[in-house]
């Protein structure tokens, strides 16, 4: 039995609950955890399968077909399916799937240092690295910055700025220009919907959790 | 060797399709050599706005499939010698398309031609993916309100980074920002984004601001393409849009709202 317990992780302004598959995962055991998920939770659509690396692509396609009949059973929707080795936007069965680093490994593709970009991040681009990340043009409206590390915007950030995506609560995001739509810093997130006061628009900004875990977003004086 | 021009947008319906038409007429009448190939297979309309509906009998498809010649295909536009259409089907999807047969037309193309048009379907799926891989140069048409200044933003990403010239490592495609359907009046009255906000959310150089106008339904329902209606606006505004990409320095007009004459403040008239 290898169901790992839920991984609850945050992305964008949804929760989604992970439910990682092992070589020897039986799946009478799927359906009795997804039984014990409906009764504890209420974010019924938000389940994401991930699986083991040592699965090849061809089980994991049969395990994804016997758990969506039992998740059509239990009324419950499979979100999406969490998967490295297959391209982003492709879909396993039509589920959609995602390629995010998964959090207890260190993701294939490791550049472990400063990635910088210096042309704009426009709406739909996603730009992911382990490590820091330094624009030097703006991050528009339905853009994501994704680091393990910190994030430096030296322009507007308009889009979603995630750092610390690995747990690390010790990351910051600077930006300075300030209008996100959503922050986050080691899986502590806010969307901000309203609007930015006065003092962080005019200033350059510097995000950071403070030691109850809350995100402060400040100005920094030049 | 020919230059690729993609007229795309993201959204539907902010005038890709009359853009394409005006902007290729106007490069022909320029003396250029210019096709405008439409890439809305399935919801084909270019060949309408065109006025050459009647005219279509291989489309680019017949010749993706290999069903027909270019030569068969490319039809002859009624105003002007230098211009030719290359219709889409009606009856097939945008799977028709593949990207080595739409590479292929395109080289054909550019043995003959000094310009090809790409007039780009709506969304972000395989016709318009299509339409801007083989582009030199991007006019992204974009109307003043935000969801539209959204998508275009959105396809402004997929051409640095999907286009053919971002996959071989060349030099950018050169995108132009193009603001049609401008009401200054709405404008100044904050119901419509103002040109510079859009310059400022997309950050790419304005090669034009084609007003809000009723000429340019009448001019798509009589198949004319608006740049050819004598003494409006809008065929103003497309000459304008012509002489800047081709170089020259053309003052921005039909960016402010006509001042009202003293009477018509007194009276309250004139709207």
């Amino acid at each position: 039995m290898v169901i790992r317990n839920n991984v609850k992780f945050t992305h964008a302004s949804f929760e989604y609950y992970v439910l990682h598959i092992g070589l020897a995962t039986d799946l009478s055991q799927v359906e009795s955890k997804l039984i014990d998920f409906i009764g504890s939770s209420n974010h019924k659509e938000n389940i994401v399968l991930s699986f083991d690396d040592d699965l090849n692509l061809e089980s994991i396609t049969k395990i994804v077909a016997a758990i969506s009949k039992i998740t059509i059973k239990l009324k419950i929707q499979l979100h999406s399916i969490l998967e490295n080795r297959v391209i982003h936007d492709d879909k396993i069965l039509n589920f959609p799937v995602i390629n995010f680093p998964k959090s207890s490994k260190k993701p294939e593709v490791l550049f472990n240092k400063t990635l910088i970009i210096n042309e704009p991040i426009r709406s739909g681009m996603r730009i992911i690295n382990d490590g820091d990340i330094v624009v030097t043009s703006f991050v528009s409206n339905g853009a994501e910055v994704i680091a393990t590390g910190n994030i430096h915007i030296y322009g507007e950030l308009k889009g979603k700025a995630i750092a610390g995506s690995a747990g690390d609560k010790s990351a910051k995001i600077f930006a300075l220009k300030f209008t996100p739509e959503l922050i986050s810093i080691g899986g502590i997130y806010r969307a901000i919907d309203t609007k930015i006061p006065e003092n962080l628009l005019n200033n350059a900004v510097m995000v950071s959790l403070d030691d109850k875990s809350r995100l402060s977003i400040v100005a920094v004086k030049i | 060797m020919a230059k690729v021009i993609v007229i795309t947008s993201g959204k539907g319906g902010v005038g890709k399709t009359t853009t394409s038409a005006s902007f290729a007429s106007g490069l022909a009448l320029k003396g250029f050599k210019t096709v405008v190939v439409d890439f809305d297979i399935g919801l084909r309309n270019l060949d309408l706005i065109m006025g050459c509906e009647r005219r279509v009998v291989y489309d680019f498809v017949n010749v993706v499939q290999g069903e027909a010649t270019l030569h068969q295909a490319l039809i002859k536009d009624k105003n002007c010698d230098n211009l030719y259409i290359l219709a889409a089907s009606q009856t097939k999807d945008k799977e028709a398309l593949t990207q080595d047969g739409v590479g292929n037309v395109i080289d054909e193309l550019s043995k003959d031609f000094d310009y090809i048009v790409c007039d780009s379907p709506a969304g972000i799926e395989r016709g318009s993916f299509l339409a801007l891989y083989f582009a030199d140069e991007a006019i992204v048409v974009t109307n003043p309100e935000v969801s539209s200044v959204r998508d275009s933003d959105r396809i402004l990403g997929i051409l640095s980074s999907k286009s053919k010239r971002a996959v071989e490592g060349k030099s950018k495609i050169k995108a132009h920002l193009l603001v049609t359907r401008y009401n200054p009046e709405r404008v100044e009255n904050g119901e419509m984004l103002s040109v510079k906000d859009i310059e400022d959310i997309l950050r790419i150089p304005l090669i034009g601001v084609i007003p809000e106008s009723t000429d340019v339904l009448q001019a798509s329902n009589t198949g004319v393409p608006a740049i050819n209606l004598k003494e409006t606006i809008v065929s103003e505004a497309y000459w304008d849009v012509i002489g800047r990409f081709l170089g020259e320095d053309k003052e921005l007009r039909f960016v402010n709202a006509p001042r009202k004459g003293f009477f018509q403040r007194i009276f309250g008239g004139g709207n």
